[in-house]
């Protein structure tokens, strides 16, 4: 078999550990709809945490993606 | 009453005016979807060539391989090549000086109403400030918003001088290592290159100062540095505890000690356990190496910081390099706008993350429990 073969199916595999930073970006979003509707007057603090939180949660997405990456053109 | 019908009346006549000016942006946006299909046409995309590594400018011929040559040498050091992200980084400090100095000539001593470029960073610096007083403790603000905003003010500089047109399209033309494409003369001592296949490759002039990892991991190692200077200023040596805990250990030990050959206990494990039992001893002894494993582990996410805060600003803005390159290649019509407008977004919103984070760190190595 090629050898590109097994590059490719583990760059696939890698973008895997997205399907987790979906939830946890879906969940992020959730809560801080939750937040807004009870105490609308928060909004401004919240989404501030919001978008720190979700870079955290996105960042592990992007980890991922680097790693996919390097394996690709690395 | 006349009130009302005045402003009725300012509304009627501004109706058709205001008309007017839509149909001029349906038509802006008609020619330059029509110059975009032009220029698709006649300057047909190539398949971009993605690398982790900057690259080069230099190079020179040896032999037959073509070998990239440094810049200088710093001896001890070692060679310094001129990379497209090198030559980003000059760009965006040029850009920085040239704000600095406008600012600069913009500002009288008695002035009360800032204007132009000053206006805009005053406006900036002002909501970064209000957005950090939530978290940020009042005694170190004039300590940690220095490096709070200068780490957003160049983030964000590298991010969008990324945005730039032709920032990323035009370059030296190099012989390929692999296959390439054909090259034809523009102008005498110009060259553009075809989709067709050939022998050439470009390396453009400049590329995204942050999707190179060394601007990155340089900024996160400062941030973290800092940190740690701030945390040691705040807490002098205590501030080592966090990372080395061997205070209940050692107090468990001496007591189990002082227990062994005078019946007493010592006043602070008393408070804990009046009664000294083996089964106490046991719990507290393994209380202690739970902590001291604990503060270990914050050693270790203290270096991953600099693992995760450069990562983060490097994965988003390479994939986001990746992402404009190849739509651009696929969809060369209108779509580009788009991504680049979500790209001005993340760049924004990464280079807040940042900034922010740092902020919230230095915060809590300051504070005291």
């Amino acid at each position: 078999m090629d050898p590109q073969v097994g590059k490719y199916i583990g760059v696939g595999l890698v973008i895997l550990s997205m399907f987790g930073a979906g939830i946890g970006i879906g969940n992020i979003g959730k809560g801080a709809l939750d937040g807004i509707s009870r105490n609308p007057d928060a909004y401004g603090n919240i989404m501030t945490t919001m978008f720190l939180a979700l870079a955290f949660a996105e960042s592990i997405a992007i980890y991922a993606l680097v790693v996919a990456f390097l394996i690709l053109f690395g | 009453m006349s009130e009302m019908a005045q402003t009725a009346l300012k509304d009627n006549t501004d109706l058709p005016s205001g008309k007017k000016k839509n149909n001029l942006w349906i038509l802006l946006i008609a020619i330059l979807v029509a110059i975009n299909i032009a220029v698709a046409h006649y300057f047909p995309p190539i398949r971009p060539e993605i690398s982790i590594k900057a690259e080069s400018l230099l190079h020179s011929m040896s032999g037959e391989t073509l070998t990239p040559t440094p810049w200088f040498t710093i001896p001890l050091i070692g060679p310094v090549y001129l990379t497209n992200t090198l030559t980003a980084v000059f760009v965006c400090l040029l850009i920085l000086i040239a704000v600095a100095v406008a600012v600069h000539f913009q500002t009288n001593k008695n002035q009360l109403k800032s204007r132009g470029i000053t206006a805009f960073f005053e406006f900036l610096i002002t909501s970064l400030y209000s957005v950090a007083n939530n978290t940020v403790e009042e005694k170190w603000r004039n300590k940690i918003y220095p490096f709070y905003i200068s780490i957003f003010i160049y983030i964000m500089t590298a991010n969008l001088t990324k945005l730039l047109p032709f920032y990323e399209s035009f370059g030296v033309v190099i012989p390929a290592e692999a296959e390439g494409y054909a090259k034809s003369t523009l102008f005498p001592g110009f060259w553009m290159l075809n989709p067709a296949k050939g022998h050439h490759q470009l390396i453009s002039f400049f590329r995204g100062a942050t999707t190179d990892l060394n601007f990155t991991l340089a900024i996160a190692i400062v941030a973290v540095l800092m940190v740690q200077i701030y945390g040691i200023q705040s807490k002098h040596f205590a501030y080592f505890e966090k990372f080395f805990d061997i205070k209940q250990l050692g107090v468990t030990i001496i007591n189990f000690f002082k227990y062994l050959f005078t019946g007493k206990q010592l006043k602070s494990m008393e408070e804990k356990t009046p009664q000294y039992t083996a089964k106490s001893f046991i719990t507290n002894f393994f209380q202690g190496i739970l902590n001291l494993f604990v503060s270990l582990l914050e050693l270790i996410s203290e270096l991953a910081k600099v693992v995760s805060f450069s990562f983060r600003l490097f994965g988003n803005m390479f994939a986001g390099m990746v992402l404009v390159m190849f739509l651009g290649y696929m969809v060369p019509i209108a779509l580009g706008s788009f991504i680049m407008l979500y790209e001005l977004f993340v760049g924004i919103l990464q280079a807040f993350v940042f900034c922010m984070l740092t902020a919230v760190f230095m915060n809590i190595a300051v504070q005291h429990e």
